[in-house]
């Protein structure tokens, strides 16, 4: 039973306490902090707006006043000073609200909307008629209010009616008040308290409590508000809504983070001139939008450092890079129609996707997979079919595209299919402007591929190789000419070493390396193999044979020597090197030495004995009928 | 339908095989990560294609080659050639399947990850099925001519595990071309035999083998990816002519 008479606040009286907790979503919406609050509040405005050729005006005020000047604070304290924590958690948040409630002099924080409808059926309390708002959005959760007109309630905000309680989480006594004016000027106050459930003059009651008066009627209790006769900050004289929040939680008084909420959810709306917002002495209108959002004392300005917040970008997009065609994305049975705005820039880091609802508010920053980091910046905006269907997919804090929460398989399939297809269309948007911002001529010059990949074959070639060893008694250097990670650490001696003449100095790599015997390190025939560096390598390819050339004159490790082994390992189209894939006795018929004129023998992989002639090597090689002709080797040298 | 990844490092718990064996991997909150990804249909489809007759072994391709085609090529490609998610896929939502058609995974750990924990690459089976149905599909809209080629693909199976070996060759134009090479030139049986009388060559070299290997030795100087089918077939002649008597195919 509840008390009529005596109680401006009214629970629902109950059998036994059953739940000893807060409302879950209190918690998530105080993480939301800031950004949930207005979105959620801001939101309910734009829905009941009143006028196409007017913008919703959204007033938003921080201030200070007497808690004695909160209604119904009297019976307030006394359920507060009853309530029982059951676990840390509970008991915690009780004894903070014990504390709070205490305080003479406290903040609240109020959104008063103009040019919108605000609630209606006032006078009716408590009903299940469809049309009095009213009744719903005082004495209801988890359940919103239906547009009769569809179309309107397709582009109108809140899908799950949780939105209410962003309030309650921004107090510290979980309270909200709502006043509201309407049509014909009746003017009703009502409000909500989100406790635990608890015991009171012997009795248990529900954790909701309501603001508002009760009348019996046929035996039952039925609601009706309190005409509004309060004064600042709880009076409302025109027509709208008007949310009080006394005993705001500090983390939530904040002009900045206010400003910067409004700019990132609702940029569009502003732009469209479908929303105004004043923050205490700040308005925020079509106009000076870009003021804010172009400052860098709210935002970051520069394109490369946007990692989390994308506001200027997205307002920079929207304002200059619509696209005349239309977004079309399809879910299993319908086809849905998005207006794009798309900008490609190298500068940006992180590619994300703004998707917004038709009353203008941005849903997310939409990652489409796998671009999560592509040059763009991009957002969509839906139609009236579009909007119904995102509402659909939300999550209940309007913060997320997603399929989680839809619990119809069917829908839930469609909705995978409706997500993938939208990020397979934008990605292809990414995709044609890659394309064309890195555009190649119709005809393609295949030398430069050509040169392109036997850059990288020789880049990944030379990678491939290993560090210089060291062998009987050679000692090697390595040389500055080819610097690698373990040469740059020592950058710094090289240059307080270095003299006046450096750049001659420099020496040169030596075109030769040494290479360990294959196998278990044993030396097989007592030869050194060295290998070779493509440089020093050239290739003269005819029909039938090739002349094949190595220069070795500024070695030092073939300083002395006359004669040594050619040995030539296949390398495939992928960089792996064969070393026994090519038989040079049977794809050559023939090697010449054109230093000496001599036939030189083929033996397996090995041309052998070939002189070196002052480092100079020079073969003719007559391929066999059945050569491959348009391989490419490693070539090493043994010697002795 | 939501599936589950499992988390990093799930191929070295130990418990794995055993878990899986007495079905209490799902149920398991230990093994999963906090990712999940959502697909459309779940159908099952033959993932270990090594035994039975060719007959047998032909229509488990097909189905899955059809399969994957209907139900698995629009998922998102960093989904679709996912060994985290193929395996978290089988371990949890296939067991019964599998267990099912190659109960031989209950006897031992070696066969179920070879069946089942198998690498992602082109030695596996649904990494073949994926990419022969991704470059059909995509390429060819009819019907009937999909059909026909997954059928190629099944007959000259041992050159398209070839093909799809090395990555430069993993093209959709050039799996085609060669298939159809194959198919006009009636080289299915050549290209499959063993080449004989090249001591030279390894144990079980194979014509077909040879020549796409003569291909990628030739890579980048022969760009034969990227080369129409008609000079291609050119150079799969020439380098078919290295190790058999090409003078009775007509070119």
């Amino acid at each position: 039973m509840t008390d009529i008479n005596n109680n401006q606040w009214k629970f629902t009286s109950i059998e036994n306490i059953e739940e000893s907790h807060f409302d879950r979503s209190l918690e998530r919406f105080f993480g939301m902090g800031v950004m949930g609050l207005v979105r959620e509040n801001i939101q309910n405005s734009l829905d009941g707006y009143l006028y196409d050729d007017k913008p919703v005006i959204v007033k938003i005020k921080t201030g200070e006043m007497r808690a004695t000047d909160v209604p119904g604070i009297d019976n307030l304290r006394e359920r507060i000073n009853t309530l029982e924590g059951r676990n840390n958690y509970t008991k915690e948040t009780i004894k903070h609200m014990n504390e709070k409630i205490k305080q003479n002099r406290i903040r609240y924080m109020s959104f008063e909307d103009e040019n919108t409808k605000g609630l209606t059926g006032a006078e009716n309390g408590q009903t299940n008629s469809k049309s009095d708002t009213w009744g719903i959005y005082a004495y209801n959760k988890g359940f919103h209010f239906e547009e009769e007109n569809i179309s309107k309630e397709e582009i109108r905000g809140g899908s799950h009616g949780v939105g209410k309680i962003a309030s309650n989480a921004a107090s510290d006594l979980h309270a909200m008040f709502f006043s509201n004016c309407d049509d014909k000027n009746q003017k009703h106050l009502g409000g909500t308290v989100q406790l635990v459930e608890h015991w009171f003059n012997g009795q248990a009651y529900r954790s909701t409590g309501y603001f508002t008066d009760a009348q019996r009627e046929n035996g039952l209790l039925k609601y009706y508000p309190f005409s509004n006769e309060s004064n600042h900050p709880f009076r409302k004289d025109t027509r709208g809504l008007k949310i009080i929040i006394p005993f705001l939680r500090e983390e939530y008084d904040d002009q900045m983070a206010i400003v910067k909420s409004v700019c990132d959810s609702f940029f569009v709306s502003i732009l469209k001139n479908k929303l105004e917002v004043h923050i205490n002495d700040q308005v925020i209108n079509k106009d000076n939008l870009t003021d804010y959002v172009y400052n860098d004392q709210y935002y970051e300005q520069s394109v490369e450092n946007m990692k989390d917040v994308f506001t200027p970008m997205y307002v920079d997009t929207y304002l200059n890079y619509p696209i005349e065609k239309d977004l079309v994305v399809e879910s299993k049975d319908e086809t849905y129609q998005f207006k794009l705005f798309f900008k490609y820039d190298e500068k940006i880091s992180k590619g994300r996707t703004a998707i917004i609802r038709t009353v203008g508010m941005k849903i997310e920053d939409f990652k489409v997979n796998g671009y999560a980091t592509k040059p763009y910046n991009a957002v969509v905006i839906g139609d009236k079919k579009a909007d119904a269907y995102l509402k659909s997919l939300e999550n209940e804090s309007h913060t997320e595209i997603s399929n989680k929460h839809i619990n119809d398989k069917y829908l839930k399939s469609n909705a995978t299919r409706f997500i993938n297809n939208l990020s397979r269309a934008i990605k292809k948007h990414i995709d044609d402007a890659i394309q064309e911002n890195n555009q190649m001529d119709g005809i393609m010059d295949t030398k430069d591929i050509i040169y392109t990949v036997e850059r990288k074959f020789k880049n990944d070639l030379q990678k491939a190789t290993e560090t210089v060893r060291v062998g009987n008694g050679k000692s090697l250097r390595k040389t500055k000419g080819n610097s690698s990670k373990k040469e740059r650490r020592n950058r710094a001696d090289a240059e307080t070493n270095a003299t006046g003449d450096k750049g001659e100095k420099r020496n040169k790599r030596d075109p030769l390396k040494f290479k360990k015997a294959k196998g278990d390190g044993k030396v097989v025939d007592e030869k050194q193999r060295y290998s070779t560096y493509p440089e020093t390598v050239e290739r003269l390819r005819l029909d039938d044979h090739e002349i094949l050339q190595f220069d070795f004159s500024s070695s030092k490790l073939l300083m002395g020597v006359t004669e040594c082994d050619v040995v030539l390992a296949v390398i495939d189209g992928t960089g792996k090197e064969y070393s026994d894939e090519f038989k040079v006795d049977s794809n050559f018929t023939r090697a010449i030495d054109l230093g000496t004129g001599q036939d030189c023998r083929l033996l397996k992989n090995k041309i052998t004995n070939v002189k070196v002639n002052n480092g100079i090597i020079k073969l003719r090689l007559d391929y066999d009928r059945k050569m491959n002709k348009s391989l490419k080797f490693i070539y090493y040298l043994e010697v002795e | 339908m939501e599936i589950k990844l499992l988390k990093d490092g799930y191929k070295n718990i130990e418990s794995l095989y055993e878990d899986f064996k007495a079905d209490m991997i799902a149920e398991n909150e230990e093994y999963f990560s906090e990712e999940s990804v959502y697909i459309d249909q779940t159908p099952s489809f033959p993932i270990y294609i090594a035994k039975g007759s060719t007959e047998h072994k032909k229509k488990e391709f097909l189905e899955a080659f059809n399969t994957v085609t209907h139900s698995y090529l629009s998922l998102d490609r960093s989904i679709l050639l996912s060994e985290h998610f193929w395996h978290s896929f089988l371990l949890i939502y296939k067991r019964n399947y599998i267990i099912g058609k190659y109960p031989e995974v209950l006897d031992n750990e070696n066969k179920f990850k070879n069946i089942v924990l198998k690498k992602l690459d082109w030695e596996n089976y649904i990494y073949k099925i994926i990419l022969g149905a991704q470059y059909i599909a995509d390429y060819i809209n009819n019907e009937d001519q999909r059909q026909r080629y997954f059928g190629l693909i099944i007959d000259n199976l041992d050159l398209y595990n070839y093909i799809i070996k090395y990555e430069i060759f993993r093209n959709d134009d050039f799996l085609i071309n060669i298939l159809d090479i194959i198919d006009e030139l009636g080289l299915s049986e050549i290209l499959k035999a063993k080449i004989k009388g090249r001591e030279d060559l390894g144990d079980d070299e194979r014509y077909g083998r040879r020549v796409i290997f003569e291909l990628n030795k030739s890579y980048p100087i022969v760009l034969s990816p990227m080369l129409s089918k008609d000079d291609l077939k050119d150079i799969f002649i020439e380098y078919l002519g290295y190790y058999y008597d090409v003078s009775d195919i007509k070119s």
